[in-house]
């Protein structure tokens, strides 16, 4: 089973895509901070990482780049409002990013970038 | 007025710091304790020896009489004999009856304390306080008479009395009885506060502790509906078959109806697709839709704009009526939101609610109109806006010609011209220069003559990016009657730009320093564009 890892502020958010990606039979882990993330990308060695541009303590650009230095074969898909910085969505982009989902997001659509991802 | 109420300030700081040094010394006051005065003559006749006290008794005789033999001796002087002084008063009364008996002569007892004449009301005065003092003790002396020896048990039989009773002043002082009011009534307004604080505190805490729980009973069953169930599923299901799928039992509670409210509309923003439906269907159905309603009843601010927030949110377009009370509101983000909703849900296409704005429209407000406006798929009347009665609303339209791009719209702008605002002016010309609108160029000279600098620097630059060579004489003109710097180097500036050769004719051998300056700066390639 694979593992995902969810870094995601909102809680109902995680939750759903939580659930969406469980239907799929994922393994599904979600923490709500940046530091919280950095420990999971340690401990919980994910097949793939969603993770949102403004969480607390660690942005998502810094657990980008984390992430690459750890493990740089784990894709990464970054999940944000339409509203973020161009130049945050190309940092993100530059630092090895997958994907980039806008938020108002389709659940199904992101399950289907998923499963592209992991498979790939 | 400013003197007076410093001087009031003085007296009421001065007359405060007396009050409280003459009630602090009040308070230190004590009251002497009240007693019966006895008459010095009965304790001397009952022979009692007074501390301090003693007799002399004097006689003056008119012949050569010999009284030694009276227990008297002859003075220095004349025939005065006296006395020893005498412990005791009736050894002197003694004395004064054998002599008068004998000689009839009255003679004088007198009062000595320690050794100093004293007079009778001195002697009372002496004794009273004595007594006072508790160094003369009447029933102890009586006792001691019959029991000498037992001072221990005889000192523990007299009742204590305190020369001083220490009374306490402070409520017979009006003074002390207000400050106290005064300071009391800051206490238990204090002690008030802190339970008001603390009762305020708890409930918030338990609130959030509530909603923390609500909200995670709500994450399952709102992503089974999202996932394991089809819009049409939904759309059949009623109420109850809703309900069963949710914690039946918090259903009927305001919070958590708040609760799942917030979560939908939280989805529901950050969702798209046909899982918006959904989110609006399960509102729907589950009659959050009512509850949003009855929020538009309360006397809260904030309330009544949460509910607004949701009609929008969620397209409650039946409220449209009850939403339409609330655009000209006196509250701010009431009469905000209200208008934003309703741009959004109803189908005002002339754009009346914007239009029919009692309140000045602030740029948070124009900027969220805006982007409802831009957003809308209905095609909006914005020159109805340019007649409404409210100037910022009339601004608000200019600006939206501009940003939108309604070209349409210019010749309307230019027949308002003449008797718009300076503020509209200022919008205008913006408008014009952004489309480059040439038939502006002769009603935008006129304005040169303006007071307005933002007006007339905005004019000037419409002028230059025109480009129309007439324009600078106009611009001459200008230069010639204007002492504003900024104006006069925006004005050289477009000279410079239109014509250089006419700007060289004229500036090159110009006698004003300041034009002489600005001419060089313009020259300059570096400073050029500064």
């Amino acid at each position: 089973m694979k593992n995902v890892l969810i870094i995601e502020d909102d809680k109902l958010i995680s939750s759903l895509v939580r659930f969406r990606l469980n239907k799929d039979g994922y393994n599904v882990t979600t923490v709500e901070d940046g530091l919280k993330g950095m420990d999971a990308i340690d401990n919980s060695n994910p097949d793939l990482i969603i993770t949102d541009v403004m969480i607390p303590f660690k942005n998502g650009i810094e657990i980008i780049n984390y992430s690459k230095k750890v493990n740089p074969n784990v894709p990464i898909i970054v999940l944000s409002s339409l509203g973020e910085e161009e130049s945050t969505v190309m940092e993100a982009f530059n630092l090895g990013a997958s994907d980039f989902v806008p938020k108002p997001f389709n659940p199904n659509e992101l399950a289907i970038r998923v499963q592209r991802l992991i498979n790939n | 007025m400013y003197f007076k109420a410093k001087y009031c300030a003085k007296w009421v700081l001065v007359k405060s710091l007396l009050l409280f040094f003459m009630t602090s010394l009040s308070a230190q006051e004590d009251e002497i304790v009240e007693f019966n005065s006895i008459p010095i003559e009965e304790v001397m006749l009952k022979g009692r020896e007074l501390p301090g006290v003693r007799f002399l008794y004097t006689v003056t005789i008119p012949s050569q009489s010999d009284l030694s033999g009276y227990a008297l001796s002859k003075s220095g002087r004349g025939n005065i004999w006296t006395s020893d002084t005498l412990n005791f008063y009736l050894d002197a009364l003694a004395i004064k009856d054998t002599v008068q008996n004998t000689f009839e002569l009255e003679g004088e007892i007198q009062s000595l304390l320690f050794d100093e004449k004293i007079d009778r009301d001195g002697l009372q005065a002496y004794f009273d306080n004595l007594v006072r003092n508790e160094l003369y003790i009447l029933e102890a002396e009586e006792e001691a008479e019959e029991r000498i020896g037992e001072l221990v048990v005889l000192g523990n039989k007299i009742p204590f009395k305190p020369y001083y009773k220490l009374k306490i002043q402070v409520l017979t002082d009006i003074r002390m009885i207000i400050l106290i009011t005064f300071l009391s009534f800051f206490v238990l307004a204090a002690i008030i506060l802190v339970v008001v604080i603390f009762v305020i505190k708890t409930k918030k805490r338990n609130r959030d502790v509530l909603v923390r729980r609500f909200k995670d009973l709500c994450y399952e069953p709102l992503s089974n509906f999202l996932f394991e169930h089809s819009l049409e599923e939904i759309q059949q299901m009623d109420k109850y078959g809703i309900v069963e799928k949710l914690p039946k039992n918090l259903m009927h509670k305001p919070l958590f109806k708040d609760v799942m409210i917030q979560e939908i509309i939280s989805l529901n923003k950050n969702m798209k697709g046909e899982f918006k439906q959904k989110l609006k269907l399960i509102y729907r159905k589950l009659e959050l839709d009512k509850h949003t309603l009855q929020k538009l009843e309360a006397k809260r601010w904030d309330i009544i704009t949460t509910g607004i927030v949701e009609i929008n949110e969620m397209d409650v377009v039946e409220a449209e009526g009850k939403v339409m009370k609330f655009v000209n509101h006196q509250n701010f983000y009431i009469r905000s939101n209200a208008v934003a909703t309703l741009l959004n849900i109803s189908n005002d296409t002339d754009l009346n609610v914007l239009a029919d704005q009692e309140y000045p429209l602030s740029r948070w407000q124009q900027m969220i109109y805006y982007r409802i406006i831009r957003y809308t798929k209905d095609k909006r009347n914005i020159g109805h806006l340019l007649e409404s009665k409210n100037q910022s609303v009339r601004v608000f339209g200019i600006k939206l010609i501009r940003y939108l791009g309604l070209i349409d719209q210019l010749e309307k702008l230019l027949g308002m011209f003449e008797i718009a605002s300076e503020a509209e002016k200022i919008e205008m010309i913006r408008c014009f220069n952004l489309f480059g609108f040439i038939d502006s160029l002769e009603r935008v000279y006129a304005v040169l003559k303006s007071d307005n600098q933002t007006l007339v620097l905005e004019s000037i630059k419409l002028i230059e990016n025109l480009g129309e060579k007439i324009s600078t004489t106009a611009l001459f003109e200008f230069c010639k009657l204007t002492s504003d710097f900024e104006a006069k180097k925006a004005a050289m500036r477009a000279i410079y730009k239109l014509d250089p050769s006419i700007f060289e004719a004229y500036f090159s051998e110009s006698e004003d320093e300041v034009e002489n300056k600005i001419n060089l700066h313009l020259k300059d390639p570096v400073l050029a564009n500064v």
